[in-house]
This record gives C-alpha cells, structure tokens and sequence, in this order.
C-alpha cells in the first residue's frame, strides 16, 4: 500500500507519511477513499493549499520509540547477514527484530521473503488477523487523523 | 577477522581483533568522526569524550562506547562481525517534529544516482511501496 509525504520547495514536510492508496482496489481493507489525496495533491501542486496546518504537521509525525530504532537496527544487521549468506546468524536478529516493534509491517512482512517465507503466505495472514484484532495499531494513524480534519471541514 | 559497520546509507569492511572494536585510524572511513584531543569530531563539531578508556583499548575503538558518547543507537553481533549504528532518537525527534526532510540518496529507475536535496526549490512527493 503506497504511503506517500509531502515535502515543498524547502525541504520541509507539509503533509506527514499518510497511506495513501492509487485506486479504490483495496478500499474495503483501508477504508480510504483514494480521490481524497489526489484532490489534496491537486490543490497544492496547482494552488499551494496545505491540507493541514504547519503547525499540526509537526504533532502527527511518527516519531520512532527508542525501540523502534533498535529493531531498524537488528533487521539491517539481519538483512547484511543474510545478503552474504549468513542466515543462522541473522535468524535471531530477526527475531529480535519483531520483538521490539511488533506492530511495523515493514519488519515484519518485509523480512518474511528474506527468511524464506511467504509474504502472501499464512504466517503473513495470522499477522494481519492478529494486528487487526489489536486495534490495526501503527497503520494509517497520520491518515485517520487526516481524515478526522477533513470530515470537520467537508 | 574482519567487521562490517552498516552506517547510515554505507557499508564499510575493516579490520576488527575483537568483532566489537575497530582501529583508530579506520573510525572516519567507516563513521565519519574521527578522534582528537578535543574528543569525537565531525568536521568542525567535537562531542568532548568523559571516559577515553573506555573508548579507546589499545588503539582501537569500543563501538560500543561509541554510540554512548553520541547518543546513538548501536546493534553489533561480535560472531557474525557486523554492526549497526543509528541515530539519535533525540534527533530523529527533534528533525521530525520541526518538519526537516532527511536528505537521502537512492538509485533511480535507470540506476543513476539521486539526491533529494539536490532537485532543488521545487515541492516534491515521496511515495514508498512494497511489490513484495
């Protein structure tokens, strides 16, 4: 699923990491509408009009736990040690991995190719069953907020 | 034996007697700070260091004690001779809440080289997905 953020001529973020679908394909799964951002990419490309305040942007960034970063780092560990065919020594790392950020689809499915696994396999189907039935942590939270904002002025 | 540190955007393979420590004279190739009377330096930026003997054991550095003075994040597999440096989560913190765009090179769809900071004043659009 495309997660898209908006950076303007200085180098700033106007809109923070957002799920933001091309189509309606997977419109049932999200719950997004995907015209929604291509009307807002429109109306700043062609106008400038932020569809969020500056000082909002700020608030709504994902800013990583310290967990988090330990976790990017196992998996990058993982990821060098079986690009050179260590995959005993990066199994635990890994592990460790997705233990420190349970909830982070890129670790968890992005590495299910790297250790021989399905990525549309049933470990990968268990994961999203149990991500959902813990609230869908982590996932399109910038978008539900966006979406919050937006019903307040549609 | 040999050690990988996995730094940022780069990989760098140095000499390592320990899987945890890498030489001196190797730190600035595969970091980018180097060490001097002042203490841990990056270009003109100096971290002063408060214990040097714990960061420095016969003229190698403790990349553990590394990260601790600059306050980043470290894994190392010491077995496997390979280790990862982060950044600060204080910065990281700080970056994002103020709206700062991380500058970042990727190979384009043709295998050239991009730099984000380097497409100029013009409003850009990042878009990251996963063909699985």
């Amino acid at each position: 699923m495309p997660s898209c953020v908006w950076i303007d001529e200085d180098d700033r973020i106007v809109r923070p990491p957002d799920v933001t679908p091309v189509n309606d394909l997977f419109k049932d799964f999200t719950g997004i509408d995907s015209s929604l951002h291509h009307e807002e990419l429109r109306a700043w490309v062609k106008g400038g009009v932020l569809p969020l305040a500056l000082a909002d942007v700020g608030k709504l960034q994902n800013v990583p736990t310290g967990d988090d970063e330990l976790a990017r780092l196992h998996r990058r560990v993982a990821a060098h040690l079986h690009r050179v065919g260590n995959d005993d020594a990066a199994g635990p790392h890994f592990e460790t991995a997705r233990t420190l950020a349970p909830w982070d689809w890129t670790i968890h499915r992005g590495s299910l190719p790297l250790e021989g696994d399905d990525p549309f396999g049933k470990s990968f189907f268990d994961y999203v069953e149990n991500w959902g039935a813990n609230g869908a942590p982590g996932y399109a939270w910038g978008n539900s907020a966006l979406r919050s904002d937006r019903s307040s002025t549609d | 034996m040999k050690m990988t540190i996995l730094n940022g955007e780069r990989a760098t393979t140095v000499d390592s007697d320990s899987g945890s420590s890498i030489g001196v004279a190797d730190l600035l190739n595969a970091t980018g700070w180097q060490l001097k009377a002042e203490g841990l330096c990056q270009g003109d930026v100096c971290v002063p260091v408060r214990d040097r003997n714990e960061l420095v054991v016969d003229d190698a550095v403790d990349l553990a004690a590394f990260a601790k003075a600059l306050r980043r994040p470290v894994v190392i597999d010491a077995g496997a001779g390979v280790a990862a440096l982060g950044e600060s989560t204080a910065e990281v913190g700080d970056k994002l809440h103020n709206r700062i765009a991380p500058d970042f090179t990727l190979a384009d769809i043709n295998g050239q080289e991009m730099t984000m900071s380097k497409i100029g004043r013009k409003k850009k659009v990042l878009v990251v997905w996963s063909s699985w």
